[in-house]
C-alpha cells in the first residue's frame, strides 16, 4: 500500500504529460484559431502540473502567469484583430506526410543524443546521483561556518536565485538586455502610434459590471501578491522574474476587461519605459556596487561580486544581513530592480498592443503618402 | 524494470510526441498565429526536457532545492544535498521562459503589423503577393 503512495506523484506525471499531447494534438489541428490559443492553454497547465512534480516552484511561479495566463491573453487579442480561422484548404498531403516523417527523424535524434550524453539514462530513470556541479551549488548556496565554504557562498538559502544572480550572474545580465531588445523592437515598429486622448466611460466600455466588480478586487492582491514574491526571491521561491510577470498579468487585466483609455489613467507609456530605465540602472548599479565600494575605499573588489571572500581580506562586498534579517547582498537589489524591469517593460508592450486600430490605420496612411 | 521508471519513460515519451507534433504544426499550417502558437508548444516542451534532465531519485521524493533554515548544521546540508533536485536547469529555463514571452510578443506585434499592410496572415497569399 505505501508503495502505491509513493507512485502516485510519478502517476499524476504520466497522466497529466499524456493528456497535455491530447491538448497539443488538439491546438495544433484545430481550424478556429481562438480554440487553439484555449487548447494551448490547457496544455500550459498540465506542463505547470509536470514542473511541480518535478520539484521546480520557481518555473510554476514564472510559468502559470506566462503560459497560462498573458500568453493566451496577446494571442486572442492579436486573433481579434486579424483573422478568426485558418484557411486549411489546399494543403498538400503527401508535402506535409514528408514533413512528418522528417520532424520525427529529426527529433528522434535529438532524443538519442540526449540519451549519449548521458544527461538521461534509460537503466535507472531517473538517475539517483546528481551532478558534481549541482553538489557544488547545492553545497555552496548558504555557508556554515566554514571559510572555504564561505569564500564561494552567495549566502541565500534559494538555490535558484543564488544561481540566477550570483553565480552566473553575468548569463541573466545579457538575457535582460535580451528583453530589453525585444521590447525596443517593438517599440520602433509602434514608433507613431498613440493611445487616442478618450474620456473612460463606465458604462460604454470594457466587459460587463460583474467582470469589472471582481477585477477591481483582484488587481491589488495580485499586485501585493507579485511584490511578495519578487522580494522574498533570496528566501522562497521566486524573484524578479516571477513577481514581474506576476504583476504584468494586473496590467493586462486592467487593459482588456476595463479598457486602455482606463489603463493609461495610472500610467502612460513614457512613465512606464523611465520606470524600465530606472530598473535596469538599478541592475547595473548592483552588478558594479562591490568594484564601487572598492574604489572609493581603496580595497579590491569585481564585477558581479556579491559576498566579501574571507580568503582575501583586502576585499569588499555586500553584507548578508542587516539586523537578523537575512538580505543575501546584491540579491536583494538585483530582484526589486528586475521586478520593475519585467514589470514596466510587459507594461509597455500591453499598452502598444492595445491601441485601437483606427489611430494605427491613420499613422500607416500617413506614412505611406 | 522499475514502475517509476516506466510512468517516467511514459512522460519522457509524452513530451517527445509534443515536439514532433508542434514542429509538424510550425512547418505545414499555413497561418501564422498558428505557427506562433505551435512555436510556444515547441519551446515548451524543450523547457520540460531541460528541467527533466535536473530531475533525480531520492527517497521516497526528492526536495526542492531550497534550504528552509538559514544557519544549517553540516548533517542537514548533507541531507540537503542527497535529495535535492539540480537548481542548474531551473536557473536556466526562469530567464529561458520570460525572454520567451518577450520574444513571443515581438513577433505578435510583428504578425499585426504584416496584418495591417498584406490584409491577410495565410502565408501562402503573403507569398503570393511576392513581398
Amino acid at each position: 500500500m505505501s508503495q502505491l503512495y509513493e507512485l502516485i506523484p510519478y502517476i499524476v506525471m504520466a497522466v497529466s504529460a499524456l493528456a497535455s499531447t491530447v491538448a497539443v494534438y488538439l491546438a495544433i489541428v484545430e481550424r478556429d484559431l481562438i480554440k487553439a490559443v484555449l487548447y494551448s492553454a490547457i496544455q500550459s497547465t498540465f506542463y505547470a502540473l509536470l514542473f511541480y512534480l518535478l520539484m521546480v516552484p520557481d518555473i510554476v511561479l514564472v510559468y502559470v502567469p506566462v503560459a497560462v495566463g498573458l500568453l493566451s491573453a496577446v494571442f486572442i487579442f492579436a486573433i481579434k484583430k486579424t483573422e478568426k480561422y485558418e484557411e486549411v484548404a489546399g494543403i498538400p498531403k503527401t508535402a506535409s506526410a514528408i514533413i512528418l516523417v522528417l520532424v520525427t527523424v529529426f527529433t528522434l535524434i535529438a532524443g538519442w543524443l540526449l540519451i549519449q550524453s548521458h544527461a538521461i539514462t534509460f537503466e535507472i530513470f531517473p538517475s539517483a546521483d546528481a551532478r558534481a556541479l549541482a553538489k557544488w551549488f547545492l553545497n555552496t548556496t548558504l555557508a556554515s561556518k566554514e571559510w572555504w565554504i564561505r569564500t564561494f557562498s552567495a549566502m541565500s538559502p534559494e538555490a535558484v536565485t543564488a544561481i540566477v544572480w550570483d553565480y552566473r550572474g553575468l548569463d541573466t545580465y545579457f538575457e535582460t538586455s535580451v528583453m530589453y531588445l525585444a521590447i525596443i523592437g517593438a517599440l520602433a515598429i509602434a514608433r507613431y502610434f498613440e493611445i487616442p486622448k478618450k474620456e473612460y466611460k463606465e458604462e460604454s466600455m470594457g466587459m460587463s459590471i460583474v467582470g469589472k466588480t471582481a477585477t477591481k478586487i483582484l488587481v491589488p492582491m495580485i499586485i501585493v501578491v507579485a511584490i511578495s514574491i519578487g522580494l522574498h526571491g533570496h528566501l522562497t521561491p521566486g524573484g524578479g522574474f516571477q513577481g514581474g510577470v506576476t504583476a504584468a498579468v494586473a496590467v493586462s487585466l486592467m487593459i482588456f476587461i476595463f479598457s486602455v483609455y482606463f489603463a493609461v489613467r495610472y500610467f502612460k507609456i513614457y512613465t512606464a519605459i523611465l520606470l524600465r530605465i530606472i530598473g535596469l540602472i538599478g541592475i547595473a548599479l548592483a552588478a558594479t556596487i562591490a568594484i564601487l565600494i572598492a574604489l572609493a575605499t581603496g580595497y579590491h573588489g569585481f564585477i558581479f561580486q556579491n559576498q566579501p571572500k574571507p580568503i582575501t581580506p583586502l576585499e569588499v562586498g555586500l553584507p548578508y544581513e542587516i539586523g537578523g534579517n537575512l538580505i543575501s547582498g546584491t540579491l536583494l537589489i538585483f530582484n526589486a530592480s528586475e521586478f520593475l524591469a519585467v514589470f514596466m517593460g510587459f507594461a509597455i508592450l500591453f499598452l502598444l498592443l492595445s491601441v485601437p486600430e483606427e489611430s494605427i490605420m491613420e499613422v500607416i496612411r500617413g506614412e505611406i503618402e | 524494470m522499475d514502475a517509476r521508471s516506466y510512468l517516467f519513460a511514459v512522460t519522457y515519451t509524452a513530451i517527445f510526441v509534443n515536439i514532433v507534433i508542434a514542429l509538424y504544426g510550425i512547418f505545414v499550417r499555413p497561418h501564422i498565429m498558428k505557427k506562433i502558437i505551435a512555436l510556444s508548444i515547441f519551446g515548451d516542451s524543450t523547457y520540460v526536457y531541460a528541467i527533466i534532465i535536473g530531475f533525480r531519485k531520492a527517497e521516497p521524493y526528492p526536495v526542492i532545492p531550497i534550504m528552509t533554515t538559514w544557519e544549517p548544521a553540516p548533517e542537514y546540508v548533507k541531507n540537503f544535498v542527497a535529495k535535492a533536485v539540480d537548481p542548474l536547469p531551473p536557473a536556466l529555463v526562469l530567464t529561458a521562459v520570460v525572454i520567451g514571452l518577450a520574444v513571443m510578443l515581438f513577433l505578435v506585434f510583428l504578425s499585426i503589423q504584416a496584418y495591417r499592410v498584406f490584409g491577410t496572415l495565410d502565408i501562402r497569399k503573403i507569398i503570393r503577393m511576392r513581398g
